[in-house]
């Protein structure tokens, strides 16, 4: 049952909930003049807000989760050591700092993958709200941001749902805000279509999402055991229990897993789930698309890492050419197939830097699935570095592309277009932005010592211990590939030719948000261990 | 009930419900027709919970929750919906989704 | 008696499979919305017939009551005048496909997969002359504030969202809001620019 103490735990997201009603309200309770300078303070107003409300909660989070210290238990108890000590307890450690507490009601884990997943997700908002803060002003600023809040608030439960409806509230939570941000600039053509694209595809995946998550729950109703409480057979480790004494009745339940693949694939944009991508991709704006390109996947990885290892794991096969063939890991690797070859041979001919970058958004979710595929092996340990290789490759997949997405901005701020042809010899004109720009490439591409290199070669290294080397064959293959197309990219930033020649202006809070980016890619790719060694923490035990 | 129709009848109906809101979903023209076939979806997955609480556990609300939370959620999505799909009539005045398909490629 | 039930699931089922057919196959959408109505009373009573009466009053409440009224209205307000003769369904081999994939899932996937699982239905409970004891409105309260209190407040959380949203999409400013025209104003309209152009086009 709910009790009193499980209100810490939550912390992160009643604080974005909180800070999402402040910027509502520090919009309505206030008159604003109709003058564009008081329209631009409006703007101002709310951007700021959201910035240092969600650098706000990112180090409070940070302080939750222990990660960079915790409080020993000898420090005498004042007001502020009680604050921190219980804002620890709530913390994945729990309240001695060895075991994790059980989900909260049984629907909402927060253990260690929850709290990273919190902070990945929160750093992102926090980038894109950067991001923002200079982009063009829009008609709802104070709305503009709340829903950025409310979308976040909804990723982080995604990462910790584990329970069917909490899932998919968490899901729609997310994805209802995202609609309405990509189709937020009405009068531009595109942005309105890709509102509307991601919409209908949205609706549709989350339809058959349900139609999967209903026979699932059926067939744990069905085993002869029975629930306990009424909450029981949603879960997904009690779906995994009950299922599994089923016997003679696997059909029903990887049907249902079937369905809940295809219904978060559409979210982590997995071909062939993958059609909305590049249509939304292009036309939202650009801060906006690199939010959904980044923290919404990231979600959905994490989403489906819980709902594969824990309601399917008797489902799981192996992804290795042999007698165990089958599986969902052997599904995901054929899918990371697909998304692979597709993503990487679809951004070949593309002439918009943005419509390229999102194709390449794509290829990189197939080698995230390689991540997932390292399921199959055998041995506990393979496994967890398999999920510490996915949130590696996640944290600096969401860095990098925050950081392309951005430069991109404010190059279409300053030029009026995203085309390649429109980064024509960007370094003459603005040289720091170049060369922030091509290590966020660089890093895509998988350069060492960058961090996007390290990514992949965990990657790469969890998909071999899964006995699924051709898979990681086609991975590396099309990682060459990708360079092409990279290349072209840095070769119209350094050698083209520009069309005029004086400097560009960027906006400050777009040039700082890459900036950031950018530090972590390096600082990710020349010290891995700092993180890793956080992630190895996370323990995820089949069933559980 | 559960004495006269089997469980596979019901959801054998469901079945049909979400495959025909799937074809509808995926064929029609009209962006609310689209949105139509996305409720029928909806409406076959609450059936298949309701079915699966009264014939195999009908002590616990599960199913029954489920569903309610399904339709709540299902009315907030064909709001959004439909406020975007008139925002996007008011500016190109049609709401046939190949006419509002510029992107490409 | 199990007969008049066999009977009565069986017009349930016509009504909701019929109704849905003509939902994605009638030509005018206003149709269309009509035979969804239907289809979602359809629904409504087969909750009926499995005895979860609130959730049948609920659905007939929200479903049939808000949101059926909302897409009539959106299509009253997206009407094109111009727009009836419109194909309303993806053209050639496309529409093929679409039909081939529904059939196909049904019949292959979804039939043989359900109609072959081992369901363990457990007999009615309840001594005799009683009937089962069946979870209903009460449970449901209850489960709202115990069990599934945190999905209930992020439901809020999310119905709040969709509210905001919805305003934020649709909202016009004073000045650019233009009273929307009905079909014979427009057909006037319309009629009136094609008089004033043939003149100036001889």
């Amino acid at each position: 049952m709910f009790q009193i103490t499980d209100i810490p735990r939550l912390l992160p997201e009643i604080l974005l909930l909180v800070l999402a009603l402040l910027v509502l309200g520090s919009d309505i309770f206030e008159r604003w003049g109709r003058t564009p300078e008081a329209q631009l303070e409006r703007v101002r107003s709310s951007a700021s807000l959201t910035c240092i409300g969600l650098g706000l909660v990112f180090v409070i989070a940070l302080l939750q989760s222990g990660y960079v210290f915790r409080l020993p238990d000898d420090v005498p108890a004042n007001l502020f050591t009680n604050i921190i000590r219980n804002l620890q307890s709530g913390g994945p450690a729990g309240p001695t700092g060895a075991e994790t507490l059980p989900p909260i009601i049984g629907a909402f884990a927060t253990d260690h993958l929850t709290m990273i997943a919190r902070l990945a997700l929160i750093g992102a908002a926090f980038l894109t709200s950067l991001l923002c803060l200079d982009y063009r002003p829009n008609a709802h600023p104070a709305e503009f941001y709340a829903l950025i809040l409310f979308a976040t608030a909804g990723m982080c439960l995604m990462a910790g749902a584990t329970e069917l409806v909490l899932a998919y509230l968490a899901v729609e939570l997310t994805s209802i805000p995202l609609y309405i941000l990509a189709g937020y600039f009405r009068n531009d053509a595109r942005s309105a279509e890709a509102g509307m694209k991601y919409f209908l595809f949205g609706a549709l995946s989350s339809g058959i999402l349900l139609y999967g998550m209903s026979l699932a729950y059926g067939s744990a109703a069905s085993a002869m055991a029975g629930a306990v409480t009424a909450n029981d057979l949603t879960q997904l480790a009690r779906i995994a229990e009950l299922a599994g004494q089923g016997g003679a009745g696997g059909g029903v339940l990887t049907l249902g897993m079937l369905f809940v693949i295809a219904g978060v694939g559409y979210k982590i944009a997995v071909v062939p789930f993958h059609g909305w991508a590049p249509d939304v991709y292009q036309g939202a704006p650009t801060p906006i698309t690199a939010f959904i390109s980044t923290a919404s996947k990231a979600a959905g990885f994490v989403l489906l890492l819980r709902l594969l290892v824990s309601a399917f794991p008797a489902l799981a096969g192996s992804a290795a050419l042999g007698p165990d063939l089958g599986g969902w890991t052997s599904l995901l690797a054929l899918l990371a197939l697909l998304t692979l070859l597709v993503g990487n041979l679809a951004a070949l001919p593309q002439t918009s830097a943005k419509r390229l970058l999102a194709w390449s958004s794509v290829a990189q979710a197939g080698f995230m699935l390689l991540a997932l595929v390292a399921w199959a092996a055998p041995q506990q340990f393979d496994r967890d570095q398999g999920v510490a290789a996915l949130l590696y490759y996640l944290v600096v997949y969401t860095l990098t592309n925050l950081g392309a997405f951005g430069a991109l901005a404010a190059v279409a701020l300053a030029v009026g277009g995203d085309e390649i042809a429109d980064l024509n010899g960007l370094a003459r004109r603005h040289l720091p932005l170049a060369v922030l720009l091509t290590l966020c490439v660089l890093s895509l591409a998988g350069v060492p010592p960058l961090a996007g290199f390290f990514a992949k070669f965990y990657v790469f290294m969890a998909g071999w211990q899964a006995g699924a080397p051709w898979l990681v064959v086609v991975a590396l293959a099309t990682t060459v590939v990708s360079l092409y197309y990279y290349l072209r990219l840095l070769k119209a930033i350094f050698i083209e030719p520009p069309a005029e020649n004086t400097p560009l202006t960027t906006p400050p809070g777009i040039t700082a948000a890459v900036a950031l980016a950018v530090a972590g890619i390096v600082v990710l790719g020349l010290f891995p261990n700092l993180v890793l060694n956080v992630f190895s923490r996370v323990q995820l035990v089949a069933g559980l | 009930m559960t004495n006269a129709i089997p469980l596979e009848a019901v959801l054998v109906v469901a079945g049909a419900l979400f495959c025909i809101g799937l074809f509808g979903a995926l064929s029609r023209r009209n962006m609310v027709g689209i949105l139509m076939g996305v409720e029928l979806m909806l409406n076959a997955v609450n059936i298949n919970l309701v079915a699966f609480w009264r014939y195999l556990e009908p002590r616990f609300i599960t199913g029954q929750t489920f569903a309610l939370f399904v339709i709540a959620v299902a009315a907030a999505e064909a709001a959004v919906g439909l406020a975007m799909i008139i925002a996007i009539y008011r500016s190109w005045q049609t709401v046939n989704a190949d006419s509002v398909d510029s992107l490409r490629g | 008696m199990t007969l008049v039930i066999q009977l009565i699931f069986g017009l349930v089922a016509a009504l909701i499979i019929g109704a849905a057919m003509m939902v994605v196959l009638v030509r005018n959408v206003i149709h269309a919305a009509l035979w969804l109505i239907a289809c979602f009373f359809g629904v409504g009573a087969l909750y009926l017939l499995l005895q979860a009466e609130f959730l049948a009053v609920v659905q007939v409440l929200i479903y049939v009551g808000a949101i059926s009224i909302l897409i009539l209205f959106a299509i009253m307000l997206t009407r094109q005048v111009t727009g009836e003769g419109v194909r309303q369904l993806v053209g050639g081999w496309r529409l093929w496909l679409t039909v081939a994939i529904s059939a196909l899932l049904f019949a292959v996937v979804i039939v043989p997969t359900v109609a072959s699982q081992q369901w363990n239905v457990p007999p009615p409970l309840g001594p005799e002359g009683a009937p089962e004891p069946l979870a209903g409105p009460a449970e449901l309260g209850r489960g709202f504030v115990s069990e599934f209190l945190l999905q209930f407040e992020v439901a809020g959380v999310l119905l709040t969202v969709a509210l905001i949203g919805a305003i934020v999409v649709a909202y016009e400013e004073r000045a650019r809001r233009r009273r929307v025209l009905t079909l014979a104003e427009e057909h006037e309209l319309r009629k009136r620019a094609a008089a004033s152009d043939q003149p100036a086009g001889d």
